[in-house]
């Protein structure tokens, strides 16, 4: 039968992969000089170490590189699915861990992570350069590798007024969105489905409390706010930039400068903003924690002491759109001219979350979707 | 009429037997022992067993053993609780009606791919399985620019009769859920039932329209009953698609809709409520068999030899304005439903989209290669980046991989199934082939994590079955293996035993009967599967993006790292590698098309 | 005639299927279409059900042409030639299936089912699967079926190619019985001569899409009107010879003729017009080189003069041994007929 043409096939894919193999070289611009992930040896085996992340995880070949190099070990990645699967994966295999760290639970996830005890305490020497806000874990199970705000973004040329929109300036604060002026101008993610949709929703708890932050959905709800399922969805079909009829949309702080950065053609200043305002954003902190029974605890601590490093830290931002908690990180000119930071995020503490979250959602759902 | 008995050589040993039915698959003269139906069935099951049931014990155990009131409550919980009765209720209903429309779409277009020769045919096969390998995400990227606020079709309108709000709302409505199913489906029907469709012998519509019946009496009375098996074995594969829908209707149902696998997202990941997500995957499961066991029962009832015509001889040109008229309206519902969605995503990738949010609209401003140059470059020097080039060989290897995989177990699941559908063992174990397909991947997901805590013994390799690439295919088989089982077994059972009581006469052993009897006349539903399986794999996401590693991503991997950035490049070149991937899918059908199963040709 | 068709070409593709086909078929007459497979005859029955449509030319019922009528509005019938009974339906449901497209009340239905099935010889067979029937079973069913709804005509396609001899023999007795009795019109498709010759009225022979002969089977047997009607009916005593005046000169000798033709000639010897012995006609010696018995006739061998010449004789009359000398004379009226030869 076809055998011999399955067989084709694969000598075919195999083909095109050692094909692919001199282009990486040609087209890979190295302005570093490490090689990628081919580090030579300086002792015959180098030590397996494997994270397990998110999918949304990436980095410089470069900095991994480097610290392949000085520990001579070989680290794999293992992106195992969004957050909440990943973890739950994670916490499924606890008795024979697929990997040595755990990199990407954040602080809505947090507790689960904690109460299912995957992780081992390490206190890092690089906690003292971490402010203290972000060290949730007071036993160090997990410590704090980055941060990023659930912001509103808005589309500023929708509100400069030129040809259809009446509205000139956009909203500054929560309450704001009710106007009559915005209505129908909002977009979020549902708090379900999405995490920067859970993330706006424990925004508006943390700033109208417990009892009053239904009366306020209730009022968004009235004011013809969308909801849809997922950050895409949002962002790539709703929002006006990208086409859609909402120029408001629950996005990240950083997504104005990852706008400009990609912008095509390229842009002198970012095409959207984002809100910053005291309580209408929600800061994520994603954590990283060696996983129990790790056979290389050595290794993994070194690697947790590599992502609170200033070279991994500094890598962060453009890589991931998340920024540092090492305080003596940079963080790109870019980032330092066009990003907006809030200076009083919302916050609810991670125990609450975990235990009320489900409840929120399905209040949250029976106000807004029902 | 004694004469007439002395020279009976008919299926049936006898024509005066007692219960026809028991005999209608028996007449064999070389009866496959227990010892041999076993023997075909030792991979597949074994392959099954380790691969899917031992992971979904696992998982159910683990899951149901977190409960703290025991096993029942969480059944309880989703069977009285009025929200999840209503997630059940609908995502049955969803599927049902998703089904009947894909039949709808994918009748008339199976009755012309396969009765008919004309230009531009194997492209347009090649053209209609696209969706079936698209990610969601996208799909929804190529709906939206087609029938989103601003999409093409609610911008004409809109200046067509001076309206100021889009027209059409399309995004997260039932709509959308049904329309996107029958983009991903149709496909399903047009190979499973196209092909048997193809052998049919057209004499028997002719019969009846000799005998006074018309057009639509013949299709009803006799080409539809005859095509039965087939369009039961693709209703069965479209509705446990559509039943298990999870991207569809997150992404472009929205919200307000939620289908059992939704839920069971939800349940697991976004609440930790394993108990109530393995109830729920259970209550999924059950559904299926129970489907799958009704189908079955059918299908055996259905299913009659035929004598089966090459393909070639069924097949006419399309003369007269008339069929030509017909065959251009059924060409254009197929370009419109599959195909312009997928070209509004190729237009997209070549267009540099410059928004302006005063207008109404989106401009294009001019056509642009900047997404597919920027492709090959690595800006961020990121340890994930790859070169298209990988990405399609590592598509490609793991499709082949799967290909060979699915076929060497399907065929013998198949065969043994369709040589002695009496037997009580093949009674049994035809309803648990589907079973793969009516599960829940997020469960399943978990289930390989649970269920593989220890390393395998894999050729004499230590294998962390959990991080090896080796899963990759091996998850894809589980869900190609009941599409392939199921295009080959009508394919198998409508081959007349006489043919194979023949060779066996001449001297052929069960094995070269096989060989040089079936397997070449069953070529064709071969290379049906065969597509079934190389698709199935190029568009699967979730098992891929567990095992890949980040340097080495399939192409859908690398489309939805690209998408879920900000930024417009980001946004074109997901568009750009989408395009890319459609151009694999395209080549690979039209590659598989070509071959040729055996010697004897194409039948 | 109650059924014309006038030269009718169809081809599919660059194959020439038809090539300007002319007969008719007078009502309660049956028509056999005699020919070699690939002739053009199934095509022909297509066209006529309407399940194709000729390049040109015209069908005619009564006078009116038909070819836009569709095929399930000409009320013809036509047996498939292996049946295509349909196999999700019993045999009664086959029967009644044309019936039912008719609109025939239930009852009549049902009564007109078992009359039919009687008719055919397998009564009481209304429920029983079509997938059980032996080849003459299936034959009968398929009859029945075309016969249930009293089509104007019938269409035969090869009924009987796929069965074994004494089956075929009996069956077109019954057949011939049935369809007379029956007044029925009928066009016979057949590549086997005795079928034709024992069924038809008037037989067609078609070659190569066109038709050759068109007389009733005494006729056609008596006066083949080509050389190819002659080879088909299995006339293979050939020789070459030259006309002139009313005489033909072979290598066998000089005989009259009676056709008006001059030149170089074919001509056949029919096999059935000789006698035993010098009795009568032109003498020929020779020497007898292999007989073999059928059943009423034998059928012999003589070599004359370097040539072999089969012929048929009762099987009562007394033959020599083989290798023995024998003389047969011929009736140049009744035994020899001449085909000028077309040159090219």
């Amino acid at each position: 039968m076809n055998q011999k043409h399955i067989l084709t096939l694969f000598l075919l894919a195999l083909a095109l992969t050692a094909c692919a193999q001199p282009t990486t070289a040609v087209v890979q611009p190295s302005p570093t000089s490490l090689p990628p992930t081919v580090t030579p040896a300086p002792t015959p085996t180098p030590r397996p170490l494997t994270v397990m992340t998110h999918d949304s995880f990436a980095v410089s070949e470069s900095v991994v590189a480097a610290f392949e190099a000085q520990y001579n070990a070989k680290v794999q990645f293992l992106k195992a699915g969004d957050t909440g699967t990943a973890l739950n994966k994670a916490i499924l295999s606890k008795d024979a861990p697929l990997a040595d760290v755990f990199y990407g639970v954040d602080n809505t996830f947090l507790s689960r992570a904690l109460d299912e005890g995957i992780f081992e305490p390490y206190a890092s020497p690089l906690v003292a350069d971490i402010p203290a806000y972000l060290l949730l874990d007071s036993q160090f199970r997990a410590l704090p590798v980055d941060y990023a705000d659930v912001c509103l973004n808005y589309d500023k040329a929708y509100f400069t007024g030129t040809v259809t929109s009446t509205v000139t300036a956009p909203p500054q604060t929560l309450e704001d969105l009710l106007l009559p002026e915005y209505k129908g101008l909002l977009v979020v993610e549902n708090p379900a489905t999405s995490s920067p949709g859970l993330a706006f929703l424990l925004a508006t708890i943390g700033h109208f409390g417990e009892e009053g932050y239904l009366d306020y959905w209730q009022g968004l709800v009235d004011n013809e706010v969308t909801v849809v399922n997922d950050w895409n969805t949002a962002y790539y079909t709703e929002f006006t930039r990208s086409g859609g009829t909402r120029p408001i949309v629950v996005s990240y702080n950083s997504s104005p400068v990852f706008e400009l950065i990609y912008a095509d053609p390229p842009v002198d200043e970012p095409p959207t903003a984002a809100i910053v305002s005291d309580e209408t954003c929600f800061r994520q902190i994603e954590l990283v924690g060696i996983l129990k029974g790790t056979p290389r605890r050595d290794l993994a601590e070194k690697w947790v002491d590599f992502m609170l490093s200033i070279a991994f830290q500094e890598d962060m931002p453009l890589q991931m759109a998340v920024f540092p908690v090492n305080k003596k990180a940079q963080i790109g000119d870019q980032f330092i001219q066009f990003l907006a930071v809030p200076q009083m995020p919302a916050f609810i503490r991670p125990a609450d979350i975990a235990e009320k979250r489900q409840a929120w959602i399905e209040d949250w759902t029976d106000v807004v979707l029902r | 009429m004694t004469e007439d008995q002395q020279h009976t050589t008919g299926d049936k040993r006898t024509t005066t037997s007692p219960r026809p039915h028991r005999l209608r698959f028996t007449g064999y003269v070389l009866r496959p022992t227990q010892y041999a139906a076993l023997s075909l069935w030792l991979a597949p099951l074994s392959f099954l067993a380790l691969f899917y049931f031992y992971p979904l014990a696992s998982i159910l155990g683990v899951s149901f053993a977190r409960g703290e009131q025991g096993i029942a409550a969480p059944f309880i919980e989703a069977l009285t609780s009025s929200s999840m009765r209503g997630v059940i209720g609908f995502t049955i209903g969803q599927a049902a009606l998703s089904t009947m429309l894909t039949l709808l779409v994918g009748l008339p277009g199976a009755y012309l791919l396969a009765r008919f020769d004309f230009r531009g045919k194997s492209l347009l096969q090649a053209l209609t399985a696209i969706p079936f390998v698209m990610p969601t995400l996208v799909v929804a990227v190529g709906f939206n620019a087609l029938l989103g606020p601003r999409g093409w079709l609610n911008l004409g309108l809109m200046d067509l009769f001076n309206l100021t709000a889009p027209p059409i709302r399309f995004a997260n409505t039932l709509t959308a859920i049904l329309v996107a199913h029958v983009f991903y489906n149709t496909t399903i029907v047009l190979r499973t039932v196209g092909d048997f469709w193809s052998h049919l012998d057209p004499r028997l519509g002719q019969a009846a329209q000799v005998l006074g019946a018309n057009r639509w009496q013949t299709l009803w009375r006799i080409t539809l009953p005859l095509l039965a098996p087939a369009i039961a074995a693709a209703a069965l594969l479209v509705f446990i698609f559509d039943f298990t829908s999870f991207g569809v209707i997150l992404v472009l149902g929205g919200p307000r809709f939620a289908s059992l696998e939704v839920e069971i997202y939800n349940q697991a990941v976004g609440l930790f409520n394993l108990p109530l997500a393995a109830a729920l995957s259970v209550i999924q499961l059950g559904c299926t068999l129970l489907l799958t066991v009704v189908y079955t029962r059918l299908a055996r009832k259905l299913s009659r030899p035929l004598s089966q015509r090459p393909s070639a001889q069924t097949r006419r040109r399309l003369i007269g304005w008339r069929r030509r008229f017909a065959a251009a309206g059924i060409v254009a519902l197929l370009l419109v439903l599959l195909v312009s969605p997928l070209a509004a995503l190729a237009v997209r990738s070549v267009t540099s989209l410059d928004v302006d949010s005063n207008r109404q609209g989106s401009v294009p401003s001019g056509l642009t290669l900047a997404f597919y140059r920027e492709l090959v470059v690595n800006p961020r020097q990121a340890v994930s980046y790859a070169p298209p080039s990988t990405a399609i060989a590592i598509s490609l290897s793991y499709a082949a991989g799967t290909v060979a995989l699915a076929l060497a177990l399907g065929l013998p699941a198949a065969w043994a199934l369709a040589r002695d559908s009496q037997s009580r063992l093949n009674r049994l174990l035809d309803p648990l082939l589907m079973l793969p397909l009516g599960t829940s991947a997020v469960t399943l997901g978990l289930g390989f994590i649970v269920g593989f805590g220890k390393p395998l013994m894999l050729f004499g390799e230590r294998v962390d079955l959990r991080t090896s690439p080796v899963l990759v295919p091996l998850a894809h088989t589980l869900v190609a293996f009941p599409f392939v089982v199921r295009s080959l077994t009508p394919a198998l059972r409508s081959i007349r035993p006489r043919l194979r009581q023949a060779a066996a006469v001449m001297g052929a052993s069960p094995w070269q009967v096989a060989r040089r009897i079936d397997l070449p006349l069953v070529g064709r539903a071969v290379i049906v599967a065969a597509t079934f399986a190389f698709t199935i794999s190029l568009g699967e996401f979730g098992a891929t993006a567990l095992i890949t590693r980040p340097e080495y991503p399939t192409l859908s991997v690398m489309i939805y790292r690209l998408l879920s950035q900000p930024g417009a490049l980001n946004y074109g070149q997901s568009l750009a590698l989408s395009t890319i991937l459609m151009l694999v899918c395209a080549a690979g059908m039209l590659a598989i098309e070509r071959m040729r199963i055996a010697e004897i040709g194409e039948f | 005639m109650t059924l014309n068709l006038l030269d009718i070409h169809k081809s599919f593709g660059s194959t020439r299927a038809l090539d300007g086909v002319s007969f008719g078929v007078a009502a309660g007459e049956i028509v056999a279409v005699l020919g070699p497979s690939g002739c053009g005859k199934s095509t022909l029955l297509s066209l006529v059900a309407g399940l194709e449509t000729p390049e040109q030319g015209d069908i005619l019922w009564d006078g009116q042409s038909i070819l836009s009528t569709p095929p399930h509005r000409r009320g013809f019938g036509l047996m498939f030639q292996d049946y295509a009974l349909f196999p999700h339906l019993n045999i009664g449901d086959n029967i009644a299936f044309g019936l039912r497209m008719s609109r025939l009340p239930a009852p009549e239905t049902r009564q007109r089912v078992t009359e039919t099935l009687a008719l055919v010889g397998l009564p009481g067979l209304e429920r029983r699967d079509v997938g059980t029937l032996s080849g003459g079973e299936q034959q009968r069913v398929a009859l029945a079926r075309s016969l249930a709804p009293r089509p104007r005509l019938l269409m035969l396609d090869e009924p009987l190619g796929a069965l074994d001899r004494t089956l075929r023999e009996r069956l077109i007795q019954e057949l011939n019985d049935i369809l007379r009795r029956l007044e029925q019109t009928a066009i016979y498709v057949t590549h086997d001569q005795e079928e034709a010759f024992t069924l038809a009225d008037r037989v067609v022979v078609m070659n190569a899409g066109r038709v050759e002969q068109i007389g009733t089977p005494l006729e056609i047997y008596r006066r083949p009107a080509t050389p190819f009607v002659a080879r088909f009916l299995g006339m293979s005593n050939w020789l070459t010879g030259t006309a002139e005046g009313g005489r033909v000169t072979t290598p066998l000798g000089i005989f009259p003729i009676q056709e008006s033709v001059s030149g170089p000639v074919s001509v056949l010897i029919k096999p059935d017009g000789a006698r035993l012995g010098e009795q009568s006609g032109y003498p020929l010696r020779g020497k007898l080189t292999a007989q073999s018995f059928r059943g009423g006739t034998n059928r012999v061998t003589v070599e004359v003069s370097g040539n072999m010449l089969s012929f048929t004789f009762p099987s009562t009359v007394q033959l020599p041994e083989a290798g023995q000398p024998l003389t047969i004379s011929l009736a140049p009226d009744e035994a020899l007929l001449v085909f000028p030869v077309i040159p090219g």
